[in-house]
């Protein structure tokens, strides 16, 4: 009874907040406009150039690349298996991108399961083992001549970033940290080699400690 | 298919930063090339789309070459004799189109920046002391105004919370290079108890929030802001007390 008087009594000081916010914002606005409109009205600079942009020309732009990876991922514990996964980056400038990636896997048995034979610590759908993470990369720009006229642009990258692990039947938040090289077979077609250490906290075989969950992923990649 | 379900809510984070990506990528659809004519002594053309790329090639005062396409702020070019190489985006203010007309060029300056429409932004911190990272896209409605969907997600030794948010953004001073704002919004918050804890269940907790956020905008580098913010969120709880959360932030947002 209390709460939902209380509740009620939030959303309209809510509503009253951002309707003020609404006000003053158009306050400030309007301020501004006026300020650009006496700007305009001073005759003193004519600069007379007709500029146009080059967007308007809709040049193709390519900074958006996207690929698919596949690879070996070293589950601390649970021994190794097959990754396949998904990412997509952002070139921001010459030098830097942002990515998303998403990937799965499936855990093995530990060593004291295979030996023992007995009792699994987890069950099949707790073995399955996914994760993602956002990233940011810093290219060091090069090229690589593989004769005199065969020769491709490349970069060297350092990447890491945070995201989510889900295994054990628990998410847990996760680092990486790695290195990659990439080589630009075209303009827009990319194969890049990723080198990434992926590391949270694990209770899953008794006291907390960080599991470290190496990959190396080969993956191909369309700018567009 | 509930599992799956589970599995894909698990992913959201990275899933919204793809489909946000993917927004921005269709607003440009098709290439089209552009010849334009070198209107200064001469314009560097690089093997490839950066300064350390080397010099191989020098567009000459007069001649006239074409645009291909773009990436990061560098335009691929052609001469008139086949040659391809690619050219800094600020170098084209030395050109003009065949008719005469002066071009100019995006390439996230700060002027770039003040005409913004879309934000992304990534960032991590803390809500309560847990870890944590979020998401967030922004449509920049007036110079002073923006409305913003967030996503957070907090990974502690209890609990997984997830926070959606949706709000409204005030920039008082829009010219500033450093830019406070106030932002205010609702959404909602779920709690799931980790499998560990025996006593807690297996139920997700949700309630919806009120959020009231304080931060700051710093104008970095081509197409890249810093972002640090701090959020107090008001948990509408079933319990007798509303829950208090606190929660900072520091990241990077990419504007178009």
């Amino acid at each position: 009874m209390l709460i939902t008087r209380i509740n009620r009594t939030l959303k309209i000081v809510f509503c009253l907040l951002m309707a003020n916010v609404l006000a003053i914002s158009t306050a400030f606005s309007a301020v501004s406009q006026s300020n650009d409109e006496s700007q305009i009205e001073s005759p003193d600079i004519d600069p007379n150039i007709e500029r146009r942009e080059i967007n308007e020309f809709d040049i193709d732009s390519e900074n958006i690349e996207i690929g698919i990876f596949a690879g070996i991922i070293s589950i601390e514990d649970f021994s190794s298996d097959v990754t396949l996964g998904a990412r997509i980056s952002y070139h921001i400038n010459e030098n830097m991108f942002v990515e998303a990636s998403y990937a799965q896997a499936t855990a093995g048995e530990t060593s004291f399961e295979t030996l023992s034979g007995g009792l699994p610590f987890l069950t099949q759908d707790q073995r399955d083992y996914t994760y993602y993470d956002i990233s940011a990369a810093y290219n060091i720009n090069g090229e690589v001549f593989f004769t005199d006229s065969w020769v491709f642009n490349t970069d060297f990258f350092i990447i890491a970033g945070a995201g989510a692990t889900e295994f054990g039947g628990d998410e847990r938040f996760t680092v990486n940290a790695g290195a990659g090289y990439r080589i630009l077979v075209t303009d827009y077609l990319s194969v890049r080699f990723d080198v990434r250490d992926y590391v949270f906290n694990s209770d899953i075989i008794g006291a907390e400690k960080s599991a470290h969950n190496l990959t190396f992923t080969l993956s191909t990649s369309f700018f567009f | 298919m509930l599992y799956k379900l589970k599995k894909l809510y698990c992913s959201l984070p990275a899933l919204v930063m793809m489909l946000m990506l993917c927004a921005g990528s269709a607003a440009k659809v098709m290439a089209d090339e552009v010849d334009l004519k070198v209107i200064s002594t001469f314009i560097d053309v690089h093997s490839g789309p950066g300064s350390e790329f080397p010099i191989f090639h020098v567009l000459s005062q007069g001649e006239v070459f074409t645009l291909l396409k773009e990436r990061t702020a560098w335009y691929k070019v052609k001469t008139k004799r086949n040659i391809e190489g690619w050219v800094k985006a600020e170098s084209l203010a030395y050109t003009e189109l065949i008719d005469g007309t002066k071009v100019s060029v995006y390439t996230g300056s700060f002027e770039d920046y003040l005409n913004r429409t879309w934000e992304i932004t990534a960032q991590g911190g803390a809500i309560d002391k847990v870890t944590a990272m979020s998401v967030s896209g922004a449509w920049v409605w007036t110079k002073n105004l923006a409305v913003e969907a967030t996503f957070s997600q907090a990974l502690g030794n209890f609990a997984d919370n997830k926070v959606w948010s949706v709000r409204m953004r005030q920039t008082f001073f829009p010219e500033w290079h450093l830019s406070p704002y106030l932002a205010l919004g609702t959404g909602e918050i779920r709690t799931k108890p980790r499998t560990n804890l025996v006593q807690s269940g297996d139920a997700v907790r949700k309630s919806s929030h009120y959020e009231v956020g304080l931060g700051a905008e710093y104008y970095l580098a081509q197409k890249v802001v810093v972002r640090a913010e701090y959020r107090s969120l008001l948990a509408l709880t079933d319990r007798d007390e509303q829950e208090r959360l606190d929660q900072w932030m520091l990241g990077v947002t990419v504007f178009f």
